[in-house]
């Protein structure tokens, strides 16, 4: 009986769910116009109408001229590009190896190194470089605690990347830990008994397997790069590293406002999203594969002790790297009782934390 | 039924706000807990309920310029006197003269808007530093100042904006002479006033030039180890001004709004937060009136060329 009553209940809720799904599909398609169409739209017409705020379309396209010859935004533009490339590829120099050794990881430690690595989603970047900037500037808690500092190295290209890189990679380890764990132990077993080496097999049999999830992954990670405001702020402002965001910053932070020249940037941020988008799925398609018979086994058996050796290093430093020191130093500065104080137990007060709870809180700054 | 009545709810959703009184929607920059003080005094003292919406001085004249079309906005106070000269070219303001800014001096007050306070601009450093302690602007060009010094960047700070503008209008040949020196002296111009302030609190620094003094002196309050200096030679006042925007349609609330920013009560709470009370017959609880030598220029001139004041500063100190 209860049985029948079941198969009955999700016959029911299987008809209603088809009826349904048109509505539910216009829903969700007229969400999506009033939150990400109107907003574009509204930038659309500020680029193409300068005096649109003023409900006037006088003097329409002059603001795309003089912003698309301003030579200076050329070189923020292929500083987007080039950021934003430069974060993809590290992020996935750091994820691969991970995902790689994740996949064949017991359960209960692979569970606890996820966890660990989901950390970095909850640091937003603004406050993660600053950290960076605490910890790794002249007279920071670096130089403080163990007397070097790297700030020759946190100002530059390369220090802006491998901040950002950190703080994103998670969104390529995870995916394609998963399509690692899909494709199983099977092919490389096959490939080891016919004589491949370990990195002849990871390049020829598991990379091209995983490719087309690392390319979302990939994807995900070089339009996060490229919108992203806080680290190229806080970082690039100290050696004149200007990107596409951070110009749209400048066009409103001060008198005189130049919302159509913000607006025509954005319209550049916008076409690069798409083109990288496009280019997505292109490679996506070339090199889409299947996995038959998908083997979620397990892997078996203990790990010899240098192979759980290794990935404890690696792990290690990458959890260390990515998730404790920028936590260690976030809850530092919070317990600095002042800036200038440095750290010294001394300087050690729970006065900043207590002002969170604060009947004012909300509108202290 | 209940379709009758989820059409009454969100029907009386739409008539309810016009029974409550309208709210007088303040746009604010600067210190955000002086903001919320004076919107809750205003409104325990006068029954009018203030809508604030609380930025940076920049932003709040973005949102100004976007709504356009369709203001929102009563009451501006902004932080950077050239806003209000730029807003009052433009006919913007709704001319006002508060019977309480009697004792406000004239070079704080027009017949459109008029000052809340104003903070000067000074140097500040960290004594922790090991530096000398600086007494003139030019000092910071010496050896021994090299890669110790920050300036918050007159594109993005309009108060440092107003410093370069007074230097320059006082020297101009000297001025930008001192701005290429404090550049080979490998000054820092990481962004706005918070931003050239931080590495010096932090130590990574050890002086800014042009800092505001109400940011400091409000932080050296707190126990932070850092110094104000006032060069003799001269500074500039950052005043800021409140304006009433001539669109608003709630001219009455706003005019009492700016009464009672300068009145005894307002001004104490301006004078709170260090900030140079726009009335001088209102204690500072900082260096006053008569502690500080003020550079005197022609604002609104400087105000017509702050592009190219900005230019060149921005070339005159590039790396």
């Amino acid at each position: 009986m209860p049985a029948a009553v079941l198969t009955a209940g999700a016959a029911a809720g299987k008809h209603a769910g088809r009826s349904l799904r048109p509505v539910l599909l216009a829903a969700a398609t007229l969400l999506m116009l009033i939150l990400v169409g109107l907003p574009v739209l509204a930038i659309l017409l500020y680029a193409l109408f300068p005096h649109i705020n003023e409900w006037s379309l006088t003097a329409p396209f002059s603001a795309l001229l003089t912003n698309l010859t301003d030579p200076a935004l050329i070189g923020a533009t292929l500083n987007s590009l080039r950021l934003s490339l430069a974060v993809t590829l590290l992020s996935a120099l750091i994820a691969l190896p991970l995902a790689f050794r994740r996949a064949q990881m017991g359960v209960r430690a692979g569970r606890i190194w996820d966890a660990l690595l989901l950390v970095p989603f909850l640091i937003p970047p603004y406050i993660g470089a600053l950290s960076w900037m605490q910890l790794l500037q002249t007279n920071g808690f670096s130089e403080q605690l163990l007397g070097f500092n790297l700030t020759g190295f946190l100002y530059s290209f390369p220090g802006i990347v491998a901040v950002m890189a950190l703080h994103l990679f998670p969104m390529i380890y995870f995916p394609t830990s998963r399509a690692f764990a899909v494709i199983g132990s099977r092919y490389s077993d096959v490939a080891r008994v016919f004589g491949g080496a370990p990195l002849q097999i990871f390049a020829r049999i598991h990379l091209p397997m995983i490719l087309p999830t690392l390319l979302s992954g990939g994807l995900i990670v070089f339009v996060l790069s490229i919108e992203e405001f806080g680290t190229p702020e806080i970082l690039g402002n100290r050696f004149g590293f200007r990107v596409i965001v951070t110009a749209i910053h400048e066009k409103f932070s001060d008198w005189p406002i130049d919302l159509p020249g913000a607006s025509v940037l954005s319209m550049i941020l916008i076409l690069l999203a798409f083109g990288a988008f496009h280019l997505h799925q292109r490679l996506a398609q070339r090199f889409s594969t299947a996995v038959e018979n998908q083997s979620l086994i397990r892997p078996s058996g203990a790990p010899c002790l240098r192979q759980a050796l290794i990935d404890l290093l690696l792990f290690g430093t990458a959890v260390s790297l990515a998730v404790l020191l920028p936590l260690l130093t976030i809850a530092l500065s919070a317990l600095q009782d002042t800036l200038s104080g440095g750290l010294a137990l001394s300087n050690m007060s729970l006065r900043h934390i207590s002002a969170l709870f604060a009947p004012d809180s909300a509108t202290a700054g | 039924m209940k379709t009758v009545v989820a059409a009454l709810a969100v029907g009386f959703a739409f008539i309810t706000p016009t029974f409550a009184a309208t709210p007088l929607v303040v746009y604010s920059a600067g210190p955000a807990t002086l903001s919320a003080e004076l919107a809750r005094t205003f409104e325990a003292e006068t029954g009018t309920p203030v809508e604030l919406f609380q930025s940076t001085a920049g932003k709040i004249m973005a949102r100004y310029q976007a709504e356009k079309s369709n203001p929102h906005a009563d009451i501006m106070i902004s932080a950077s006197w050239g806003h209000a000269l730029t807003l009052d070219a433009a006919g913007d303001l709704l001319a006002y003269s508060s019977p309480n800014a009697a004792t406000v001096p004239d070079s704080l007050k027009t017949d459109s808007y008029v000052a809340q306070g104003a903070a000067a601009l000074a140097i500040a450093y960290n004594p922790n530093s090991g530096l000398p302690a600086p007494q003139h602007w030019a000092d910071l060009t010496q050896a021994a100042y090299k890669g110790q010094v920050t300036m918050p960047d007159p594109a993005k700070s309009g108060s440092a904006l107003t410093l370069v503008q007074g230097l320059v209008a006082q020297d101009s040949d000297a001025a930008w002479s001192l701005f290429g020196d404090l550049a080979a002296n490998d000054l820092l111009v990481p962004g706005a006033n918070k931003a050239a302030l931080n590495p010096v609190l932090q130590g990574a620094r050890g002086v800014v030039f042009g800092a505001v003094d109400y940011i400091v002196i409000g932080a050296k309050a707190k126990g932070e180890r850092i110094e104000v200096v006032y060069p003799d030679e001269g500074t500039v006042l950052a005043p800021r001004p409140i304006m009433i925007m001539k669109s608003s349609k709630q001219a009455e609330a706003a005019k009492q709004f700016v009464d009672f920013m300068l009145s005894e009560k307002g001004q104490a709470l301006v004078a709170e937060h260090y900030i140079l009370p726009a009335r001088t017959d209102i204690e500072a609880r900082r260096p006053g009136w008569d502690d500080l030598t003020i550079i005197d220029f022609d604002a609104a001139r400087a105000a017509a060329q702050a592009a190219e004041t900005k230019a060149k500063f921005a070339a005159v100190t590039a790396r």
